[in-house]
């Protein structure tokens, strides 16, 4: 029984709101007209958006390959070659600055830059990662029996802005820096052989990176009801070898998804039947599921030049569903929807597949800025609908090299 | 065109006309659709500001509302009123539209409602603009919970299950609810006693009502 003060207030506010003529606008059966010709194109626009982020993903994926793949190495060739036939003293009449390319291009070389050369854009295409500096009145070369030292030598005589673009690639581009005293001379190099030969050899590196990704989910195709959700979290990765790497890490998930309920398969049997008895079965249910995505996954570098690199990962993820909560909607608009909400119930053990693809570009040597495009895709059913959620999105992300310090 | 016009009146509409309408809303026929909107516009709306923060949102809400109606009326029943069918999904579309707000609940509100209880209602004459106002003027967590149990009639039990709360939150809410409101229509009177004594003592008649609803105005943008 309600009590009287209640009473009052309601009935005083039932007695005026209800009854009362609300005039007709003009203006809102413009808007409804709008609405009712714009409803076949509403639901494709999700479809549309969902193809301009995966067009944006592939068209960035393709400018990275492309800046890649662009023909930097047959120029390096050609200067390599003109300059090997050289002789030394020839070099040094230059402001020379020579290095040793990694890989099969280049085991020896001395390299000649002209002014025009030293330029920013010619170090992004050479490609400079492990640098040693020689001033002194010297020049020389590293050789390299493994192919992969890199080292930039310079002229004693270099002007300034030569040294100014020397200092301002070696922060950009040295995993390694090998600094000789100014008073030391070519002999140094060799001595510095074994400084280069230690720092070659490889040593695990460790990286800690923080992503933020917006997604699209959906069930069974995930253009299928497309809805927008994000992730969060922090990853850890190891080198395990100059390609290999294996990385894990702790996500935060929103994945909102909407369905027709024939792809929903309560985990409990009979449920439909308890839970909504006469009113019978539900037509659509739209859920929102928080998600603790806990991912291993194994990455190759597929190209790795000056800051900046290209590798494709996959692995395997685990979903921990902290909260289910899921809208039950029936296709007669007049009968209420049902809330249904679970947390913690639901475990995916390696439930999911994850591909992505990760574009790195280094800040500094220690801050690397991370783009991933990325596909999950469930092998177990997931949720307490045990629907087939299929994720796909960008993530983009900060990295952190843990031990960049120790390789100085 | 013209045989439709009959329909755009607010008077009440006949079975068969309203069988022919929705006949014509079925063949997805604008003329029709326009009869039918301009028919329930009133109706509609009413149920619409009651849930919305503001007109316009009323409006939106409504045109949702109505894109439903249009969209599902093979899964109308011809057995049971149009009217009933009409309202719920406009009561349902409102609360969809609301939906995330739908938990919130502030303690200091409660704090501040406090207090007017004692008072009794005053014997005011507010006006249906003045006291929708008010109720747009509350979180939209109290007022659906009000506009649900003390408009519509549902009980405790169904408002917990229709907005996914339980029923000790949806009476919360509708104490707070009720707290609100009773003090937003005793300061209104209030306002209004003040205004009626300086009016007659000293200068020109003024307009009461409108006069509080400033001062709401003004509440409500600090």
């Amino acid at each position: 029984m309600k009590e009287p003060a209640e009473n009052e207030v309601f009935d005083f506010f039932r007695a005026g709101l209800t009854g009362a003529e609300n005039k007709f606008s003009d203006d809102n059966w413009d808007a409804m007209e709008q609405l009712l010709d714009g409803q076949p194109r509403k639901k494709g626009s999700i479809i549309w958006l969902y193809r301009l982020s995966a067009g944006i993903a592939a068209t960035l994926l393709l400018a990275t390959a492309f800046y890649f793949l662009s023909p930097v190495t047959p120029d390096i060739n050609k200067i390599a070659k003109s300059v090997n036939s050289e002789n030394t003293n020839k070099v040094m009449k230059t402001e020379a600055v020579a290095f040793v390319r990694q890989g099969k291009v280049l085991k020896r070389a001395l390299l000649a830059f002209t002014t025009k050369q030293r330029t920013k854009k010619s170090h992004g295409g050479l490609g400079l990662n492990k640098v040693i500096r020689i001033p002194a009145e010297s020049i020389g070369y590293v050789n390299s029996p493994k192919n992969d030292i890199y080292a930039l030598m310079l002229n004693p005589a270099l002007s300034s802005p030569a040294k100014t673009f020397v200092d301002s690639i070696s922060p950009l581009s040295a995993d390694v820096l090998v600094e000789v005293s100014p008073k030391e001379g070519i002999d140094s190099v060799a001595r510095n052989k074994k400084v280069v030969k230690r720092i070659q050899g490889f040593a695990p590196k460790f990286a800690l990176s923080v992503f933020v990704a917006p997604d699209i989910n959906g069930v069974n195709k995930i253009a299928n009801g497309g809805k927008t959700g994000s992730n969060f979290g922090l990853q850890f990765s190891m080198q395990l070898s100059r390609k290999l790497s294996i990385s894990s890490g702790a996500f935060y998930a929103v994945k909102p998804y909407q369905t027709n309920t024939g792809n929903y398969t309560p985990s409990t049997q009979g449920w439909w039947k308890t839970k909504f008895g006469t009113t019978g079965k539900p037509d659509n249910v739209a859920a929102n599921c928080e998600v603790l995505d806990i991912p291993l996954n194994i990455n190759y570098q597929l190209f790795r030049k000056a800051g900046n690199s290209l590798s494709v990962g996959s692995g395997l993820s685990s979903y921990f569903m902290l909260r289910e909560t899921y809208h039950f909607t029936f296709d007669d608009p007049s009968v209420n929807p049902t809330k249904f909400e679970i947390n913690n119930r639901n475990q995916h053990l390696l439930g999911v597949v994850n591909l992505n693809a990760t574009y790195e570009r280094k800040v500094n040597s220690r801050i690397g800025l991370l783009i991933q495009p990325y596909l999950k895709l469930p092998v177990s059913k997931i949720g307490f609908g045990q629907v087939d959620l299929q994720s796909a999105g960008v993530a983009v992300g900060l990295s952190w090299d843990i031990n960049s310090f120790r390789i100085k | 065109m013209n045989e439709l016009t009959q329909y755009t009146l607010s008077a009440p509409m006949g079975e068969e006309e309203l069988q022919e309408l929705l006949a014509g809303c079925r063949e997805n026929d604008r003329k029709y659709q326009k009869a039918l909107y301009k028919s329930f516009y009133s109706f509609s709306m009413g149920i619409c500001l009651r849930y919305a923060g503001n007109r316009y949102e009323a409006a939106e809400v409504m045109n949702q509302g109505f894109l439903k109606v249009f969209t599902n009326l093979d899964k109308y029943d011809d057995k049971k009123p149009f009217k009933a069918w009409l309202g719920r999904i406009m009561i349902n579309t409102s609360i969809n539209y609301y939906r995330s707000n739908l938990k919130m609940a502030k303690m200091d509100d409660l704090e501040k409602a406090e207090g007017f209880c004692h008072h009794d209602m005053p014997d005011s004459k507010l006006s249906y603009d003045d006291l929708i106002a008010m109720v747009h003027r509350l979180p939209p967590a109290y007022r659906t919970v009000f506009n649900l149990y003390a408009i519509e009639g549902y009980s405790h039990e169904e408002i917990g299950k229709l907005l996914g709360i339980s029923d000790g939150t949806s009476k919360s809410n509708l104490f707070k609810a009720r707290d609100k409101l009773k003090k937003m229509v005793v300061e209104a009177d209030q306002m209004a006693d003040r205004m009626h004594n300086s009016d007659y003592n000293s200068g020109p008649a003024v307009n009461a009502v409108r006069l509080n609803m400033d001062f709401f105005n003004k509440e409500a943008v600090r």
